[in-house]
């Protein structure tokens, strides 16, 4: 066991590679972002505007059920070992908080806002961008920083089946009992989750002094 | 059978309903005083960002095994939603009746109880509902810390390779999954004021 000192710790930082590691975390988790993104919003959209929406949601409640771990050994026979099946389990797991709070966004407000929209003549499409979106913007946002924080976790995880990462170092640190290693680690991943979840709230707020309904 | 269906509801639906209690509390705190905001929710994201697997294996050295510490890793890993969504439903109240009923003389615990609580009840529901669901899958891996329930039926037949065994565990499973968020959704429908 090295010492707890700054010299110990960044002597396991460059003895396990952390910067390098961090890249590929990042990397695993940005793309699985951008995934979780571009498939849970207009899932969420389509959820909330028709009336079998809630099919959508128990599908996605199925597949959350599932234990992480035993999520991402289930995609090793279909996805192979590495990257393929870490992003695909985050993606899994984190579209429930993104597509039911994006539902529930959309559709719970006072339903006279849409009877005046659609009295001013609006189309569907105009309701949903100029009074649904900007009501229900704290609420999806909150369901993004669910997700980044899920998402986080599971490409940690990802490190026991070969997704390198800083899981991988994790993981050196328990089979080795590698005390400093566990807790640099350990806590590097806890910040850097913390960190995207502020990134993710800075956006948010950007967005909601740009489109919010009040400033 | 019955026995381990019984401590797998209880196991998960006592975390979960502690969890709940915990995030709602955490969430009128939070509302209250904003300068505890940003340190719950950060807090709690950090929590959070440790894979449930690895909760498990954390609390070990500090609580043993059993039944207890299996609950505690269900709320550390259901607190998250509760919270935030809590959170974002009690403080995106239109501040035109937040003023309102500061003009009426309420209270902040009234105006808790009167404007904000009924007006956030869907985004409070969404997250007990996702809550929920995790609770239910983190009480099947809690069979490596001794809790028993259809964890360990799933485990029985993961070890023996034996399909009908695992599904005899998961089945069960998804199904109490499946009832709780219904009867959450009923709960819901009949705590959302009437006029919506």
């Amino acid at each position: 066991m090295t010492e707890m000192t700054v010299a110990g710790l960044s002597a396991v930082w460059t003895q396990y590679q952390l910067t390098t590691l961090t890249l590929i975390h990042l990397n695993l988790f940005g793309t699985a972002m951008i995934i979780i993104l571009a498939i849970g919003l207009p899932l969420g959209i389509i959820a909330a505007m028709s009336s079998r929406g809630y099919l959508i949601v128990s599908v996605l409640n199925i597949i959350e059920m599932i234990p992480d771990i035993a999520l991402l050994l289930l995609l090793i026979p279909v996805t192979g070992i590495g990257a393929a099946p870490t992003i695909t389990a985050a993606v899994l797991y984190s579209l429930l908080p993104v597509v039911r709070n994006t539902m529930t966004g959309l559709t719970s407000f006072r339903p006279e806002l849409i009877e005046i929209g659609e009295s001013l003549g609006m189309t569907r499409g105009e309701i949903l961008r100029i009074i649904r979106f900007p009501l229900s913007l704290p609420l999806v946002a909150g369901g993004i920083r669910i997700a980044v924080v899920y998402s986080m976790g599971i490409v940690t995880l990802g490190g026991i089946i070969g997704a390198r990462g800083l899981g991988a170092a994790l993981q050196a640190g328990i089979t080795r009992n590698n005390m400093t290693l566990i807790l640099v680690t350990g806590l590097w991943i806890g910040l850097l989750a913390v960190f995207m979840d502020s990134v993710a709230g800075l956006c948010e707020r950007f967005l909601s002094k740009k489109y919010g309904d009040r400033p | 059978m019955p026995v381990a269906i019984w401590q797998h509801i209880t196991l998960a639906y006592s975390g979960f309903f502690i969890s709940a209690c915990l995030g709602i509390f955490g969430a009128i705190i939070a509302v209250r005083w904003s300068s505890l905001r940003v340190l719950l929710q950060s807090g709690s994201s950090l929590l959070q960002s440790i894979p449930a697997f690895t909760i498990v294996a954390l609390v070990v050295p500090f609580l043993g095994i059993g039944f207890v510490p299996a609950v505690v890793v269900v709320i550390v890993t259901t607190i998250l939603p509760v919270l935030r969504n809590t959170t974002i439903g009690l403080s995106s109240t239109d501040p035109v009746l937040i003023d309102a009923s500061t003009g009426m003389g309420m209270t902040f615990c009234q105006m808790m109880r009167f404007v904000r609580f009924p007006l956030a009840i869907h985004p409070i529901f969404s997250g007990l509902r996702l809550s929920s669901i995790v609770a239910n899958s983190v009480a099947v891996v809690t069979v490596f810390i001794g809790s028993g329930g259809l964890g360990a039926v799933v485990l029985e037949g993961l070890v023996r390779y034996h399909t009908p065994g695992i599904l005899a565990g998961v089945l069960p499973a998804i199904f109490i999954a499946l009832s709780a968020d219904i009867l959450l959704s009923r709960i819901e429908r009949y705590l959302k004021p009437r006029y919506q």
